[in-house]
């Protein structure tokens, strides 16, 4: 069982909710009985997000956002948000359940960077990177998924791209991200996202990715 | 020159700093997230630096030696210049400057839970807590450990309380938002401000839960100069050290039997509370830190703080 954590408007759920083999937790699944994280036990899901089933988890949010939290009184939304951002952040650090990035204080999906850490990152690294894409900038963007990357560029510079993008991909320590390329410049780096719009391949690659483990690979 | 992030004229630690600095003659500006004119001059670029300006100062960041960090905004506010703020802040987790501290290195302690494994993983003893929405849950851990307190799970500051675990009614709101309980350790506590390789130790006296909130009729709590073994102290150190931080304000409970229990590194401590209550003074080792600390011989990028617990399976 995978268990993805999303927002109620992040448009990738639709392609993962019609798996018999998914749960989808929203932030307000957070207001459910069942979830318990101890010092030096193993954390608990609740029973209607799959409890003990649970063998990986796939996380599509920076934090909780106030926004994402009706049912909660409007005065206390922010704190509430807060609250559980924090619960999650400890959660997902001690929880065994097998997934492509590691949380980090700031960021449910991966290293907290701004837009410019990651160029900064990118440029230290030695790569190329374009700070003041043209106006016109359209998408073109490879996205890591394990050992396998997906283009959604030009026919042209793919295989320097999938490099570039495993570079970038293994020194975050990450198996799972999206690196955006400019126009013109078809190798030089516009930015760096965790939250890639999914689609049938990315989810299917994703998933084997998740559930590798269940089926005798090696870690 | 020396950059100092904060708002000067409403946050007393940013505001001793600057006093200090004063004092020595030493040269810094003042980066206020509120100041309504400050923007982004000209924006990072691989071969160039940022430039922000305030109302007060053009600030090149590559002119920056060293800079103090107490980045929230006024109550009630929000920072006016996101852009500005937002290219200061990157600029402190990649420059080579002294910083203190990096927000990267800062950000465990917005989980507190997250933040207990790492204290955990230096030997030291922490109380037993838990998360959890089950009231069940809360209620078997309050009936297991005696007498508990709950507490904030993030950041956001709030008064600890001790338990009533007669009052089941509120022990069932649980269900609505995850809630910290953590077994209630008595004893003195501790604060111990770790200064680059130094430590300051402060045992606090109080009769309160809380001894930061006292009621108006309620006594003042009493700080008195500590003196910390040479193991726990090199710990404490050596965890700073290890969390990426220059300066920390480390709250611990010493028991009856003389256990010293961990219960939070603050990254970025209102020490003024401290120097008030104790006469002590902390600004001027900060100042030390800002004006003679080597600056990292490799920091071209922010360190993040994974603790070594956490389970990855990469």
């Amino acid at each position: 069982m995978i268990l993805v954590v999303a927002d109620d408007l992040d448009p990738s759920i639709e392609c993962v909710r019609d798996n018999d083999d998914v749960v989808v937790a929203t932030p307000s699944s957070l207001s459910m009985a069942g979830w318990t994280l101890r010092s030096g036990a193993p954390p608990t899901v609740p029973e209607a997000l799959g409890g003990a089933a649970v063998r990986a988890v796939l996380v599509r949010v920076v934090r909780i956002r106030a926004e994402s939290l009706p049912h909660v009184h409007p005065e206390d939304r922010a704190y509430v948000a807060a609250e559980m951002t924090a619960f999650l952040t400890a959660f997902l650090a001690q929880w065994p359940a097998r997934r492509v990035n590691p949380v980090t204080p700031g960021n449910l999906m991966g290293l907290a960077r701004s837009p410019e850490g990651w160029l900064r990152a990118v440029a230290m690294d030695g790569l190329a990177t374009c700070v003041d894409p043209p106006a016109a900038e359209g998408s073109s963007s490879a996205v890591v998924v394990g050992a396998k990357v997906f283009d959604y560029g030009p026919i042209v510079d793919r295989e320097e791209r999938a490099a570039i993008t495993r570079r970038i991909a293994g020194a975050a320590g990450s198996r799972h991200l999206a690196v955006q390329f400019c126009v013109e410049h078809s190798t030089a780096v516009t930015g760096v996202s965790y939250q890639p719009r999914l689609d049938e391949r990315l989810w299917l690659a994703l998933k084997d990715e998740l559930l590798r483990c269940e089926q005798g690979a090696v870690p | 020159m020396i950059l100092l992030v904060g708002c000067a004229d409403d946050d007393a630690p940013l505001a001793a700093i600057a006093a200090e600095l004063l004092a020595r003659d030493e040269p810094y500006v003042v980066f206020d997230p509120d100041d309504p004119l400050a923007t982004v001059g000209r924006a990072w670029h691989p071969d160039r630096e940022a430039v922000v300006t305030t109302s007060t100062a053009t600030i090149c960041l590559d002119e920056i030696c060293a800079a103090y960090l107490r980045p929230a905004s006024r109550p009630g506010r929000a920072a006016q210049n996101c852009r500005a703020l937002s290219t200061v802040l990157t600029w402190s987790e990649f420059t080579p400057a002294v910083v203190v501290n990096r927000p990267a290195a800062c950000a465990a302690n917005t989980s507190k839970p997250y933040q207990l494994e790492m204290i955990r993983a230096f030997g030291f003893a922490t109380p037993a807590t838990l998360t959890t929405t089950s009231p069940d849950a809360a209620r078997a851990f309050v009936q297991e450990v005696g007498r508990a307190v709950y507490k904030s799970v993030s950041a956001d500051r709030s008064m600890v309380g001790e338990v009533d675990p007669r009052d089941t009614g509120r022990l069932r709101d649980v269900v609505h938002c995850p809630t910290q309980f953590q077994q209630l350790v008595d004893g003195d506590d501790l604060r111990v401000h770790v200064v680059g390789g130094e430590a300051h130790a402060l045992r606090i006296r109080s009769m309160e839960t809380d001894y930061r909130y006292v009621p108006p009729e309620g006594a003042l709590p009493t700080a008195t100069l500590a003196e910390l073994d040479p193991d726990p102290r090199g710990r404490l150190i050596a965890m700073t050290r290890a969390m990426g931080l220059r300066f920390a304000g480390i709250d611990l409970r010493e028991s009856g039997d003389g256990t010293l229990y961990c219960l939070e590194v603050n990254p970025s401590p209102g020490f003024t509370f401290y120097e008030r209550l104790s006469g002590v003074p902390i600004a001027p080792f900060v100042a030390d830190l800002l004006t003679h600390e080597t600056p990292d011989l490799e920091p071209s990028r922010e360190k993040e703080c994974v603790h070594a617990a956490q389970r990855s399976d990469m």
